[in-house]
């Protein structure tokens, strides 16, 4: 007669060995993938079934498969295809915020000497002390990257609904 | 593998040649997430039973 203990202990077993062959072909989650791993590392007789597991899903990687239904190869191509918009979007929009970030600090730091000169006070550009021109300095620039801010985001979602509605 | 059914050619398919998430999977096939787990589970199956049938004595490391 087993213990509760140990009765739980075969049911996770049982359970684990169950999500080998899936860890094996790299789908579980994070979490559950830890699980699996962590039991195989203690349980040699599941430790040994993830090994030829692997050599399975390993071996199906690199040999060439039947071709699946016609209807099945468009939806792959299909989506093949939206990630690969996906991707495209994704990089031209990097590039943009990268060009953004660069253009608003351009923008920050020549607006100091302006500020200075506005204000007639060219011979104390370097004091570090808050005085008015400083504030107004400060408050123009957090202006610019809230409104530049809000007006990305504002631009962002605007896209996502168009190509929703796409 | 030409010789599982058509459902579990495709969803390893489409895990190991064309390498996609479950989402996508689920997504081309049409099914629910969860169906896929349990298609691709038994897909591996059914192919592990295959191999051991085919061949008996082989060793796994063969398939390294």
């Amino acid at each position: 007669m087993h213990s509760r203990e140990e009765r739980e202990n075969m049911k996770e077993h049982d359970n684990l060995r169950e999500q080998l062959s899936l860890a094996a072909a790299g789908v579980l989650g994070t979490d559950e993938e830890q699980r699996v791993l962590q039991h195989a590392a203690t349980c040699t007789e599941c430790g040994a079934e993830l090994e030829e597991w692997r050599l399975l899903t390993g071996s199906l990687r690199r040999l060439p498969t039947p071709q699946p239904r016609g209807e099945v190869v468009e939806r792959a191509i299909a989506r093949a295809a939206i990630r690969l918009n996906e991707e495209i979007e994704q990089r031209a929009n990097r590039r943009v915020m990268i060009f953004l970030v660069a253009f608003a600090w351009v923008v920050t730091l020549a607006s100091w000497p302006v500020f200075r000169m506005v204000s007639s006070d060219v011979l104390v550009w370097l004091d570090p002390r808050f005085n008015q021109t400083w504030i107004c300095f400060a408050a123009v620039t957090v202006f610019l990257w809230a409104t530049g801010g809000f007006a990305a985001v504002l631009l962002a979602q605007r896209r996502q609904s168009e190509r929703r509605l796409a | 593998m030409g010789e599982l059914p058509v459902s579990y050619r495709e969803v390893l398919t489409l895990r190991f040649e064309e390498e996609m998430k479950l989402e996508e999977i689920a997504e081309v096939l049409d099914m629910p997430i969860s169906t896929v787990k349990t298609q691709l589970r038994r897909s591996l199956l059914r192919m592990r039973q295959t191999i051991e049938t085919r061949y008996p004595n082989e060793d796994w490391n063969a398939f390294a």
